[in-house]
């Protein structure tokens, strides 16, 4: 294999292929990148692959003059390092049996890798999407769904984000247990339902591909995996970085909770705010609380909303702000960073909170595509 | 069927001594405690064969009037109380007026004294229950008892004492436990010719510990005291790195009675909580003092049980007493280089931090388990515009203790580095550049910027002024969720977070009983579990302190647990050991990767918590290298 690639291009690539690269494994394949050239409608391109087993990425390089095909089996970190240390435009990737040679003006590494047959084989998007959607809207929707998934493996059903359609309607929802968030948009086309949860961490490499509001993404869900393939719509005379790529992924086995059992049906008291307003109130209304012990106290009074907070150690604050509240007045306490999380993504100016009783949980609406539930904290055990 | 008869006096003093005198060492006793109560100020104690064949026991006492030898040995003769009414005035080691003559009724016995206002003594002898005449004779001041022969009429008692070595063990712990008690008496005992023991008198009442526990502990036993209304306690509380497997160097005594009593000895421990492994005992001697009203030693021949008619008031002062010592010191063990340093030395040191946690702690806990656990669902009434203050917290105010102050008026990290008087083994503070803490880690002013490093994803090595600490991240951040844990419950205001999807986890049907015992408890924790199905309960809320935290695996061990362990344990432990797991499964693992945020977080936090020195198991959380250590082991001095 015999090629010639743009340097930064490649420094792209190889970053995103990192992303999939497991940091400590038993397998030294599975800590390597596979090159490989392919032919495709527009000529023969570079091809990098990457997988930890679980997770797959399949990108193709556009920038690239490939002089003589075949593939190689790199260590990725070593060969990200050199290509970004280069002070070249563009490199020479030259390979044998034996040995692979990376070529720059004043400089000539060789690396010795690995047979690109004990690559595992890695599947690749076939025949049509269950899914079109634009680049802006998927990422629209994870932003206001996935931060509030579960970080930690604990609860391995909900670390993800649940993908569902039903009908036109394509719902992203996750939740960690103590909040849940909710994001929908209709499709330009019906379609068969279904319902997925997918991990975590391919979401965020899902999100690092998103680069582009333009960009077009097809997603298909079989045998038990995801296939989401990014690639760029437009023929503009830009040529991409990323031709193409296709991220797939297992599912996240196991139950998702019924979210609308979660969301509640029965609340009594509907505040109005100004998003942004309640926003900056509950971020500086918990500057004093600390690190381990979050809570501050929202008072719902008919026109006004006072938020305080106190850390016996440091001090107490206190915000108020205007609201038009229907309902009894309460007096409620929320881990502000979970409001916080919420209203960073709110599309809307005005946001409405449905509440019931200080230990039931509180809705968050923001337009009719975002919804928020979000559990109460306790502040007088 | 046989006659009903009187026994004869012989027979009644063979079965009252049976009581009191059960081996050679129950002899020493009783005699060594009516030296004392003479006011000797030297007690001489010899036997030999390990008192099968004789104990003498001389001292030079205030002696016996001639005319009441005699009577002395006899069965309830005592000079010591009069009436009724004493029996609860006992100031005194001996009060029955039985153990001489019991011990005369299974030995031969001779007792020569003289007073120092007479000019010669008088002998007695006596043998069984037969007491011969006195006899004048020359003799010094005080009194001698020799008793020979021991239970030479009674075949049943020989045959059940043990080795020579085993009986010679006993009665040196019977001559200990008066001594250690009377620093101001001196003491000696000698087996077969040998001297064993030889306890000169001393005002320092440390050195005699000492000379029991180890010379070379003197300086590792931190004296302390503390008085309530009711009750005092002095004690000698051993630095944590000298427990032992055994519970062989712990003492307890009221108003210088060596008394045997498990819920003190629990106090102890309990104040130990934390600073040494589970498996361990600390060293401590304990001296209580109360008015005798308030307790009865007469449930027992040996005096060696008593009953409190308030058993918590004793458990709740010693419990304090150590504690509160504990809290104030610097117990962070040096790291040891050397390979034949095998004992660790720990360094007392001027008090560190200089609060009364322990007081605080301690009525916090006793209001926690006053106050009705929290029922169903709560309102926030009042916690903010009404905080709770510590000082201000009703009830449990029995013991005269300053309130602590509240974290914000403590000294500042920087004061407290200056009082310390640059001692060595002073901790320096946060090694946090300001830049490196995150947003909302607490922000005490801290000297610095000290440099800090993970190593293999467990240690955290800090650089300090004089040295560096090396810090088990695991170990020290289980210790500090354990402490903010108890400040919170201390603050009244444990935050919870309640859970939009319920934890489930599944119970056992004979855990049923044990999920209500410690429902209450749990609430009172910010942990609200409730019946889900037949055989499971549902986790509703967890603290915000515990976020990390898998309720389902807290709950299972927490079950299991309290299966083995039945209604063996108190509330307060049971707090203790839920804290114990809730802060061992929330902290961060050893072979977690941290930031330097998270590190400077943690390291800042350590500063805001007492007792950081060792995780709530008791192993060290910190250890530190001074410089001088590595000079040292470069050889540089
Ligand atoms: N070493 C001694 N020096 C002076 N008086 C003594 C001495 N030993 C005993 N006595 C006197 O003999 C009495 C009887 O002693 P004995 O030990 O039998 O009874 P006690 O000490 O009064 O009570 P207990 O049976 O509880 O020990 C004492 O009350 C005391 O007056
Ligand atoms: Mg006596």
């Amino acid at each position: 294999m015999k090629v010639t690639v743009h340097r930064g291009a490649l420094v792209e690539v190889l970053a995103l292929a990192s992303g999939v690269v497991p940091a400590r494994s038993p397998k030294p394949v599975l800590g390597c990148v596979k090159l490989s050239t392919v032919e495709t409608p527009n000529g023969k391109v570079l091809r990098v692959l990457s997988t930890d087993n679980e997770i797959a990425l399949e990108t193709t390089l556009g920038q690239c003059d490939v002089k003589r095909e075949g593939s190689v089996l790199l260590p990725a970190s070593k060969l990200l390092e050199i290509i970004n240390n280069s002070p070249d435009d563009t490199v020479v990737i030259d390979s044998d049996a034996q040995k692979t040679t990376i070529k720059g003006s004043d400089s000539k590494f060789v690396l010795l890798g690995y047979n690109p047959e004990e690559f595992p084989p890695i599947s690749g998007f076939e025949g049509n999407a269950d899914i079109d959607i634009s680049a802006g809207m998927l990422k629209a929707l994870l932003d206001r769904s996935r931060f509030a998934a579960a970080k930690e493996m604990s609860r391995y059903a909900i670390n993800g984000v649940m993908f569902e359609r039903k009908g036109r309607r394509l719902t992203l929802v996750a939740t960690d247990g103590h909040r849940l968030a909710l994001a929908k948009e209709d499709l330009p086309v019906e379609g068969p339902d279904f319902s997925h949860v997918v991990p975590i961490k391919a979401i965020t490499l899902i999100e690092r591909l998103l680069t582009d509001p333009e960009q077009k993404v097809e997603l298909q869900f079989r045998e038990n995996r995801l296939f989401a393939r990014v690639s760029h719509g437009g023929e503009g005379d830009k040529k991409p970085t990323v031709a193409t790529a296709v991220l797939s992924t297992v599912l996240v086995e196991g139950v998702f909770p019924n979210y609308n059992d979660v969301i509640p049906k029965d609340s009594d008291r509907k505040a109005t705010l100004k998003c942004e307003r309640f926003a900056s109130a509950v971020r500086r209304a918990s500057l004093l609380t600390n690190e381990e012990s979050k809570g501050v106290k929202l008072s719902f009074q008919a026109k006004e909303l006072v938020l305080s907070s106190r850390a016996a150690e440091v001090g107490e604050a206190t915000v108020e702000m205007p609201i038009e509240l229907h309902g009894e007045p309460l007096d409620i306490g929320f881990n502000p960073q979970y409001l916080q999380d919420a209203l960073k993504v709110c599309p809307t100016e005005d946001v409405t909170l449905d509440l019931k009783t200080a230990n039931k949980p509180g809705i968050l609406r923001s337009g009719h595509n975002f919804l928020y539930v979000i559990m109460p904290v306790s502040l007088n055990l | 069927m046989a006659d009903i008869r009187l026994l004869s006096d012989a027979l009644i003093n063979k079965i009252a001594a049976g009581e009191v005198v059960d081996r050679p060492a129950s002899v020493v006793k009783e005699l060594v405690e009516n030296s004392v109560d003479a006011g000797a100020t030297s007690i001489s104690v010899t036997v030999e064969n390990a008192g099968r064949t004789l104990i003498r026991v001389a001292d030079n006492g205030g002696g016996i009037a001639p005319d009441e030898a005699q009577l002395s040995l006899a069965r309830h003769a005592t000079s010591k109380i009069r009436s009724m009414d004493d029996l609860f005035e006992i100031h005194t080691m001996g009060f029955r007026g039985e153990a001489l003559a019991s011990i005369a009724g299974v030995s031969h016995l001779t007792l020569v004294t003289r007073q120092a206002k007479d000019a010669q003594g008088v002998r007695v002898e006596a043998h069984e229950s037969t007491v011969g005449p006195a006899e004048p004779c020359a003799a010094p001041v005080g009194t001698s008892i020799e008793v020979r022969d021991l239970f030479y009429c009674v075949p049943a008692r020989r045959k059940f004492l043990r080795s020579d070595t085993a009986e010679f063990g006993h009665i040196q712990e019977a001559l200990v436990r008066v001594a250690l008690a009377q620093s101001h008496v001196g003491f000696s005992l000698t087996h077969n010719g040998r001297k064993i023991l030889d306890l000169a008198a001393t005002s320092d009442h440390r050195l005699r510990v000492a000379e029991v526990v180890g010379r070379d502990h003197y300086d590792n036993l931190l004296p302390l005291a503390f008085k309530s209304p009711e009750v005092q306690v002095a004690a000698f509380a051993g630095m944590p790195a000298l427990a032992r497997a055994t519970a062989r160097y712990q003492y307890v005594f009221l108003n210088g009675r060596f008394i045997r009593d498990r819920s003190i000895l629990h106090a102890v421990k309990e104040a130990y909580r934390g600073l040494i492994e589970p498996s361990h005992q600390p060293m401590a001697v304990v001296f209580i003092t109360m008015p005798p009203v308030l307790f009865d030693v007469n449930v027992h021949p040996q005096k060696i049980e008593v009953r409190f008619r308030d058993p918590n008031a004793a458990y709740r002062a010693v419990l304090a007493a150590i504690r509160e010592c504990l809290l104030s010191r610097d117990l962070t063990p040096r790291a040891q280089l050397r390979p034949d340093a095998a004992v660790p030395q720990p360094v007392p040191t001027a008090p560190w931090r200089p609060r009364d946690t322990a007081a605080e702690t301690r009525r916090v806990l006793a209001d926690f388990f006053k106050a009705a656990p929290a029922g169903g669902q709560t309102t926030m009434s009042g916690q903010f515009e009404a905080p709770v203050s510590p000082a201000t917290m009703p009830g449990g105010q029995s013991f005269a203790v300053s309130p602590a102050a509240p974290l914000a008026e403590l000294p500042s990290v920087l004061e407290l580095g200056q009082a310390a008087d640059g001692d060595a083994s002073v901790p320096a503070e946060a090694p946090v550049a300001a830049k490196q803490m995150s947003a909302n880690a607490p922000s005490l002013p801290v000297p610095g910027p000290y440099r800090f490093q993970q190593f293999h994803q467990s240690y955290i090595v800090v650089e300090e002024d004089d040295g560096l600490v090396i810090i088990d991240q695991h170990a020290l951040h289980e210790r500090i969720i354990y402490e903010e844990l108890l400040e919170r419950i201390r603050r009244g205001t444990l935050e919870a977070q309640r859970l939009l999807l319920p934890v489930v986890v599944p119970v056992l049907p004979e855990q049923a009983d044990v999920v209500e015992r410690v429902r209450p408890l749990l609430a009172r924790l910010g942990i609200e579990i409730n019946h889900f199905d037949a055989g499971s309960i549902a986790v509703q809320s967890l603290p915000t302190l515990l976020r990390r935290l898998n309720p389902a695996e807290l709950l299972k061990q927490l079950l299991d647990h309290l299966l083995e362990e039945g209604d063996k344990l108190q509330d307060e432990h049971l707090l203790h050991e839920v804290l114990d797991m809730a802060s061992c499964k929330a902290a961060i693992k050893a072979g977690d990767p941290l930031t330097d945020a998270e590190i400077a977080a943690l390291l800042a936090r350590r500063q805001l918590v007492d007792r950081s020195s060792n995780c709530p198991h008791g192993r060290p959380t910190t250890v530190r290298l001074t410089l001088r250590d590595l000079e040292r082991q470069f050889k540089r001095r």
